[in-house]
């Protein structure tokens, strides 16, 4: 250990010297070109500020890495029955509304500011780091493994404002939320060594662990139209796969098909589509592997090289993927209410964390019946409003959609910028409809 | 820094913008070189960080903050130069290593030849946090902070970043890749 401490600090001390023997100054051609390329460009004014990285890591980024087991492709097909999902009735679609612009320099111009702080309802939003109430914000050690969930107002979202859910229970903290389609549960997964799923209802009383016991992780729980089943990501030893949670007695079901493939690859993040009967998920593949730790929380600095958005169809229990480009690495998929249309994030920071900082985020929608996956702007996270008529994503702040790409405004245009270290991150949302 | 200049660039003012280019050119060039090892990939990293910049700039809350800014916006121009020349670098042969010739310890001098491939094998992320700690002299931290990564993140690539450096000195059996030998 001593020698290859002593041996590190020789070879720092020879790169460091082998790095000061470079060209330290900029070439004058490339300098003036850029000047020349600056007098031909404008500057942004725009509403949005400086984005920042995703900072996020997910056990299931390293248990990924430790996949490296044979498939287990199994012939267990399992029927699910599964009721529509019964939707609130449309609301009349709000129009976006005014709100107060803050004072700007007189040389800029002024951004008009539109919102829709009128909308009826609320965000459950799945946010990492320091606390939104800046409590925290001293921190000089950022710590994505602090994990909580928060409800915001529409109406006035600023950290100060906004409400922890069920603070400190878990005390293993709280990511990858699902909400029910009464809007009246929530299902989470915690941060522990060990995942676990727990489930609660939105007013806060009835917090339970799900009674799934085993020397595994659970991640990702999902449920299904009717709330009476949660789908989740189970990875133990070598394998992954998804498990289906009857909440009433207590049974699981391994489903077969979704087993993960040999190589450095899990399913997750699995999304019941809201006829109920096709499971969709993703799964990304890691440029190598790592070792083989299994639910417990690693950093990485390797990003995913490539994924898929897979549909498993409950009836048949075949599965097939969706024409989506792999180097997009599609994650957070959500579906529409009518289970037509899929939504997903390119480069998903739910899953990927920091690692994959640099790819090309995104909002894409692909239809179920096939076609090119039509981009929709925006950063990640997408969800529908459980009425379909908005789209909520991820840009800084929360912002909302139609769902073609159009009146992409801030929920609230003075809410929170939650891309801050001092007040952690949000990421995913989850419209829950006024009751 | 001048603050002045930053506040009247960030308003609009392009002579006060090239003012400051003309300013912090030079350390962009150095860090873009050294994370890329190629001086035209650096070029245009360089040019690219500094038009981005003059477009993003009234976005900068703090003026105080332009050059950690301007860096962290040049590193992502680097990334983006590399993800460019990915195709090619990746199609290249994969040629076996002619022999052993990797020092066998603390006294041996390492040759300069030896840690450019090695560094090379680097990824770009871990590169960045390399150059940025031991050529810009930032402490962790304040890599951390202009990258906006967590501080943990960044020690992990440094970490990673000097045993990747040391594997491919010592104990380096894995092909050497040749950049510029299309397969």
């Amino acid at each position: 250990m001593t020698d290859d401490r002593a041996l590190d600090r020789s070879i720092e001390r020879a790169a460091r010297s082998w790095l000061e023997a470079g060209p330290t100054r900029a070439p004058e051609h490339a300098v003036t070109a850029a000047l020349e390329r600056i007098d031909h460009t404008t500057q942004e004014r725009g509403l949005r500020t400086p984005r920042r990285f995703r900072l996020m890591t997910t056990p299931a980024r390293l248990a990924a890495a430790a996949v490296l087991g044979a498939v287990v492709l199994g012939g267990t097909f399992l029927l699910f029955g599964g009721g529509g999902r019964s939707n609130a009735p449309i609301a009349p679609s709000p129009s976006p509304t005014v709100s107060p612009t803050p004072a700007a320099p007189a040389s800029a111009p002024r951004s008009v500011a539109l919102d829709y702080s009128n909308l009826p309802g609320s965000i459950l939003a799945e946010h990492l780091g320091n606390a939104m109430d800046g409590t925290e914000q001293d921190e000089t050690e950022y710590n994505p493994d602090r994990r909580r969930l928060y409800l915001m107002d529409p109406s006035d979202m600023t950290a100060a404002t906004t409400v922890e859910f069920l603070p400190g229970q878990p005390a293993t903290g709280k990511s990858a939320a699902d909400v029910s389609f009464d809007s009246k549960r929530v299902v989470f997964q915690d941060w522990a060594d060990q995942t676990r799923i727990y489930e609660a209802n939105l007013d806060g009383t009835g917090l339970h662990k799900l009674p799934v016991d085993c020397d595994c992780a659970l991640l990702y729980p999902d449920y299904d139209p009717t709330a009476t089943k949660v789908v989740y990501v189970r990875i133990e030893g070598i394998e992954s796969w998804l498990d289906v949670l009857d909440l009433a007695s207590g049974q699981t079901t391994r489903l077969e098909a979704t087993v993960g493939p040999p190589g450095n690859s899990v399913p997750e993040q699995p999304a019941w589509s809201p006829d109920g009967k096709t499971i969709a998920f993703s799964r990304l593949t890691w440029r190598e592997p790592n070792e083989p730790v299994v639910g417990t929380v690693h950093y990485g600095d390797v990003a995913p090289t490539s994924g898929k958005v897979t549909l498993l169809d409950l009836a048949s229990g075949t599965v097939r993927d969706l024409p989506i480009d792999p180097a997009l690495i599609p994650g957070d998929v959500q579906w529409s209410p009518d289970s037509a249309t899929i939504l997903f994030t390119a480069g998903p920071g739910s899953t990927t964390g920091s690692v994959a900082a640099d790819h090309p985020s995104g909002a894409y929608r692909i239809s179920v019946a096939g076609g090119e996956p039509f981009q929709l702007g925006g950063w990640g996270g997408p969800i529908f409003t459980p009425d379909g008529q908005f789209i909520l994503y991820q840009d800084n702040v929360f912002y909302l959609m139609r769902p073609n790409g159009s009146d992409a405004r801030p929920v609230n245009q003075t809410g929170a910028d939650l891309s801050e270290l001092n007040i952690g991150f949000a990421y995913i949302g989850h419209w829950i409809d006024a009751p | 820094m001048d603050r002045d200049l930053v506040e009247l660039a960030r308003e609009g003012d392009r002579e006060a913008f090239a003012v400051l280019v003309h300013q912090v050119s030079d350390s962009l060039f150095a860090v873009a070189f050294r994370i890329l090892r190629d001086a035209s990939l650096a070029e245009d990293a360089l040019q690219n960080a500094l038009v981005l910049a003059w477009r993003q700039l009234p976005r900068l809350r703090d003026a105080d903050r332009f050059e950690a800014w301007i860096h962290r916006i040049l590193v992502h121009a680097c990334y983006d130069e590399s993800q460019r020349t990915r195709h090619w670098t990746a199609n290249v042969r994969a040629l076996p290593d002619e022999g052993p010739a990797t020092p066998d310890g603390t006294s041996t001098v390492i040759d300069r030849d030896e840690l450019e491939r090695a560094f090379r094998r680097l990824s770009m992320e871990q590169r960045a946090v390399f150059v940025l700690h031991h050529y810009l002299g930032l402490p962790l931290v304040e890599v951390a902070e202009l990258l906006e990564i967590p501080a943990g993140t960044a020690r992990s690539r440094l970490h990673y970043a000097i045993a990747g450096l040391r594997d491919a000195l010592l104990v380096d059996t894995a092909p050497i890749v040749q950049e510029g030998r299309p397969a």
